[in-house]
């Protein structure tokens, strides 16, 4: 421990000496460990931190069932919870929830809330206690109906009733309805998963006993574990239950778009912040992150070994001195690991500072609805990743050089003696010129990678959507704060677009319940008159609820037929809108016009009036999808977004058409208010982080390779100054010294670029998933960055090289 | 190489001052020295004298502080650093004490290297490097690396790299000090040979049984010419006997 603590004592010394090497070389390390622990951070952020504010997250579970064609990971339905609850002994407690929307109306501004709807055992379940009042209990189900409580949020209080201490047993107005409030939530409970935070919470109401609600999915089960259980004991008790559901009941429980015959699957998993699905992606997309900055961390180890092992050779004589008083060659690699280890804990500490400071603008890249929540501070396990990554630094770094200096010539060295009788030219193809070729091979590979995703942004932000984005308002409208019935409904919506089409500066105005790309969607069974699904198809097919003018609005074009009109009503005969997908899949050559369809075994066709052009449904990366529209007044929603097509700015009418709609009815709920363009944008935000995030790790890659390259290139010229005096007594000119020290770096800079290119071309392919618009192996990207690293090595070779002409011939060849 | 009236090198009142830390030094102080077409001349002195600066000059590699400085009849003195490297290539042939062989060239491509500052074309660069090779005995060395020669080896491949580009001039700074006697004999006997077949040598040396080797000894003191003496006798050619007795000129 006493020599442990010499050596660090000595090590520090050695570091305060050298404050320039110490500089670069933490400064170098920082950026390296500090993108590592970034990275981490956000995946500690998304994927591993634990629930916050449950008591015991680790004995909490997630179960999933599955409809026909959702995959394993699918929500639920009342009876199976109940079977589940009831049937199952390895959970304390099963707790079903699902989201809810609310209109808050009072004195201040109708709000839109976002809350959940749960089971009486929901709090006891997560173990979350009540900030005020009480939280829900199971009797409160059984007065859902009548008298209606509801737990708000420690922020919701906070932020809309600012913290006033009798709220509760007060009543609120949530969708024209009074609610008495129970209870405020704990402070630190901000609801199961990430996004934006549930605000309320109101217990489930029951639904009614009926076969065909056990086929109706949108429950979320949480369980919380009784001690001992595991999830796959639970598990393989639900497995069982639902084998007995699929016999019982066939329709509903039995069949998948895979496996027809078998009981559809229950799935349980440690419940976490992201779902199963998601978290496959994010892991895909954060762990191609995470080899990226791995590679600029063994960037900037081949960096500081290459500083350290030319500082080696300054200490070549004191390194002898002690093998020569006996220290053994062990004892001194230890000396000299200790120093690139307080070097490598200084990078981590300063990586550490970067990590706190990009957690705090990182989550600005995700869209504020899912960043809710993220939380990418430093805990524990980012410490102790920071910890570990920097001493395997230390590690990697410091090793190859520590060998190196402590195999030296002990009488060359004692006698310092620096210079053979012959002059040393570049000599073999040295450490220090392969650690040179593996930082260019590596950071040819990490800007490649930023290009292809730069590329790959570039053609996703210019691909057609099929509609017009530029100049159009959305604003969501909420109609269930206003009290009125389905009929009033509709002749509100036709007053809002009447009213809002003259406003000045409008151009055209509709109605839809799904805007596109915004992430979400409607999907709805679809039976084709003359139409035989193959085995196993999925005739569950996206749809829209929409207005009249909204092929106008949003400037979707008809490919045959007619927009939906004043006549398409309610009691007239049932109409769709199919986009251009529709009609070629199911439809083939024939005219769709005519044609009919309906999304109820036993209900009304409806008939095909128009086909519009393919546009984006849910994201805009997708593939053309099939999809149907159905007009708003054959059946609409209490919550549908005006699309509002202006002249100018869209955001310049948007007081007018606020106070529009205000004027129309007081207590409307206006949320989500955006610009088409900005929407699209925002659903390329994924996109865009990992493009920005590989930039600045491309570049950083770049830096770090021509400031190695540049290093290098110093050190053969001081290390030749000799030699290209020798030349220069020969005749040679400027161009022969300044092509004499090029080639050395243009040789490295090849074999770097060879090298990299090729393990390019076998990497890129396999993000190929992750681009869109442009290959893998986009021959423009390979060539063009090369190019780039070319130029900037060029760079750092050339000012090496005109230093070598500055050699005084006189004073190279004086020490003779 | 030819011999002629006008001198092949004449320095007219060379001074060299050198500055360092508001030190004066003065390396050369008024320095005339000419040096005929063919003739053999050695510069000796004590340590300091400024023996190596004069070569230095003479071998352009630095300029006089005043001056003139004619090489073959032309003032070059005040050329520019690329009109020095010009001359120094084609014009000056260089042997360093410690040979300044580049060590991860062959002995041919260090001999072919001011060749290739020349310009010439291949064929010719062969001509010449093996034609130099053969001169000094080491044309059978031509692949070898100059850590597999000994001292004496090196220099005559560092005597090759000098004479391949048949220079007016040969500029040799202590060629035997990093030899024994053996070697830095054979060294000498070869600049003889060469000295015979027409070269115009100028050698700096410390030693005085070489300084008798050339037609001419100047000796230097304090950055002045302070004696030249004509060689009157020469070691015999079997290198028996370095007695010799010298006529003092100046």
């Amino acid at each position: 421990m006493g020599i442990l603590w010499q050596d660090l004592r000595y090590g520090a010394r050695m570091l305060w000496k050298s404050p320039g090497f110490t500089l670069v070389a933490v400064a170098v390390l920082a950026l390296g460990i500090g993108a590592n622990t970034t990275i981490f951070s956000m995946i500690n952020g998304l994927l591993l931190r634990p629930l916050v504010g449950v008591e015991t997250p680790d004995r909490l579970v997630a179960v999933y069932t599955s409809d026909y064609s959702s995959g394993l990971y699918g929500s639920s339905s009342y009876p199976d919870y109940l079977s589940f609850r009831d049937g199952a002994n390895s959970f304390e407690t099963l707790a079903a929830y699902e989201s809810a929307v609310a209109s808050l109306t009072g004195n201040d501004e109708p709000e839109r809330l976002r809350g959940e709807s749960v089971t009486g055992n929901y709090f006891q379940t997560l173990g979350v206690g009540a900030f005020a009042g009480r939280t829900l209990l199971p009797e409160d189900e059984a007065t859902a109906g009548g008298n209606p409580v509801v737990v708000l949020s420690h922020n919701l209080w906070q932020r809309r009733f600012n913290s006033d201490p009798t709220l509760v047993n007060r009543t609120i107005t949530l969708d024209g309805r009074a609610h008495t409030v129970v209870g405020i939530a704990a402070e630190n409970f901000r609801g199961l998963h990430l996004g934006a935070p549930p605000e309320f919470w109101l217990p489930m109401m029951p639904p009614p006993d009926e076969p065909a609600e056990r086929g109706s999915r949108g429950l979320m089960i949480v369980g919380r574990l009784r001690a001992g259980a595991t999830a796959e004991a639970a598990g393989a008790q639900l497995k069982a239950i639902a084998a007995r559901l699929a016999q019982d009941f066939p329709d509903t429980n039995r069949g998948t778009l895979e496996r027809p015959d078998e009981p559809r699957p229950v799935t349980v998993t440690a419940e976490s912040r992201i779902g199963p699905k998601q978290r496959e992606t994010i892991a895909g997309v954060t762990g191609m992150l995470m080899l990226m900055v791995g590679l600029v961390l063994l960037i900037a180890c081949a960096n500081v070994a290459n500083l350290l092992l030319a500082r080696a050779s300054v200490r070549r004589r004191e390194i002898a001195i002690r093998l020569a008083l006996g220290s053994g060659r062990l004892r001194l690699v230890r000396q000299l690991l200790t120093e690139s280890m307080c070097l490598a804990m200084l990078g981590g500490l300063l990586g550490l500072l970067l990590t706190l400071w990009t957690s705090d603008f990182l989550p600005k890249f995700f869209p504020a609805e899912d960043a809710g929540g993220l939380d990418l501070s430093v805990d524990w396990r980012v410490l102790a990743f920071t910890l570990v990554v920097s001493l395997l630094t230390g590690v990697v770094f410091g090793l190859v050089p520590a060998l190196q200096a402590s195999r030296q010539n002990l009488l060359s060295a004692l006698k310092d003696d620096t210079g053979a009788p012959e002059v040393r030219g570049f000599g073999r193809f040295g450490l220090r010129n392969a650690l040179v070729v593996v930082q260019v091979a590596l950071s040819l590979i990490l800007l490649i990678c930023a290009g292809l995703f730069m590329r790959s942004l570039r053609a996703a932000s210019s691909s057609d959507p099929g509609f017009n984005a530029e100049n159009v308002l959305l604003t969501r409208m909420e109609t269930r704060g206003v009290k009125m019935g389905r009929e009033e409904e509709q002749l509100f919506y036709q007053r809002v677009q009447e009213q809002v089409t003259a406003l000045p500066g409008v151009r055209s105005v509709a109605l839809s319940y799904i805007v596109p790309v915004s992430g979400g969607g409607m999907r709805t069974s679809v039976f084709i008159e003359g139409y035989q699904p193959k085995p196993n198809e999925d005739t569950e097919l996206n749809t829209n609820i929409v207005s009249p003018n909204y092929f106008k609005t949003m400037g979707i074009p008809f490919v045959q037929g007619r927009d939906f009109g004043a006549a398409d009503t309610k009691g007239a005969p049932g109409v769709v809108i199919v986009n251009e997908e529709f009609a070629r899949r199911y439809f083939g050559g024939a005219n769709p016009l005519g044609k009919r369809v309906r999304t109820d075994s036993e209900g009304p066709y409806l008939e095909v009036v128009g086909v519009a052009k393919n546009a984006k449904y849910r994201r805009l990366l997708e593939e053309p999808l099939p999809f149907f529209y159905t007009p708003l007044a054959q059946g609409g929603m209490s919550s549908m977004t005006l699309l509002v097509r202006t002249n100018g700015d869209p955001l310049d009418v948007l007081p007018s058409v606020r106070a529009e709609l205000k004027n129309l009815n007081k207590n409307l709920t206006l949320y989500q208010i955006n610009t088409l363009t900005t929407q699209l944008s925002e659903a390329l935000s994924n996109e865009r982080m990992v493009a920005v995030l590989l930039t600045v790790f491309g570049v950083a890659a770049l830096l770090l390779a021509a400031i190695g390259l540049y290093g290098v290139m110093s050190y053969a010229v001081a290390r030749r100054t000799h030699e290209i005096g020798v030349r220069m007594a020969l005749g040679a000119g400027k161009g022969d010294i300044i092509r004499l020290v090029l080639w050395q770096g243009m040789l490295l800079l090849f074999i770097g670029s060879v090298a990299g290119l090729a393990a390019s071309f076998a990497l890129t392919r396999l993000m190929s998933s992750l681009l869109y618009g442009v290959s893998a192996t986009d021959p423009l990207t390979f060539v063009g960055i090369t190019a780039l690293l070319s130029v900037v090595a060029l760079l750092a070779c050339y000012v090496p090289a005109r230093r070598a002409t500055r050699v005084d011939p006189m004073v190279a060849l004086r020490y003779e | 190489m030819s011999a002629s009236k006008q001198p092949l090198i004449r320095l007219q009142d060379v001074k060299k001052v050198f500055f360092t830390d508001e030190v004066e030094t003065h390396a050369l102080a008024g320095t005339h020295l000419d040096i005929a077409n063919g003739e053999y001349v050695s510069i000796t002195g004590p340590s300091g004298c400024g023996k190596s600066t004069l070569l230095s000059i003479l071998g352009l590699l630095d300029s006089p502080t005043e001056g003139k400085y004619w090489l073959n009849g032309k003032l070059v003195s005040d050329l520019s650093l690329s009109e020095r490297a010009l001359i120094r290539n084609r014009e000056v042939g260089f042997i360093f004490q410690s040979f300044n062989l580049i060590g991860d060239l062959s002995v041919y491509e260090n001999v072919e290297l001011p060749l290739t500052y020349r310009g010439l074309s291949n064929a010719d660069r062969k001509t010449r490097v093996t034609e130099a090779l053969e001169k000094v005995g080491m044309a059978h060395r031509a692949k070898h690396l100059p850590s597999q020669l000994s001292g004496g080896q090196q220099q005559r491949v560092a005597v090759a790299r000098a004479v391949a580009g048949q220079p007016l001039i040969l500029l040799a700074d202590e060629p035997t000090g990093n030899l024994d006697s053996k070697n830095g004999e054979a060294v000498m006997d070869l600049l003889r040979e060469l000295h015979r077949g027409g070269a115009t040598i100028c050698m700096v040396t410390h030693d005085p049984r070489y300084a008798t080797f050339a037609d001419r000894a100047i000796y230097l003191f304090d950055g002045r010419v302070v004696k030249e003496e004509m060689v009157t006798f020469k070691q015999d050619e079997e290198g028996a006997s370095l007695v010799g007795s010298h006529a003092e000129v100046v």
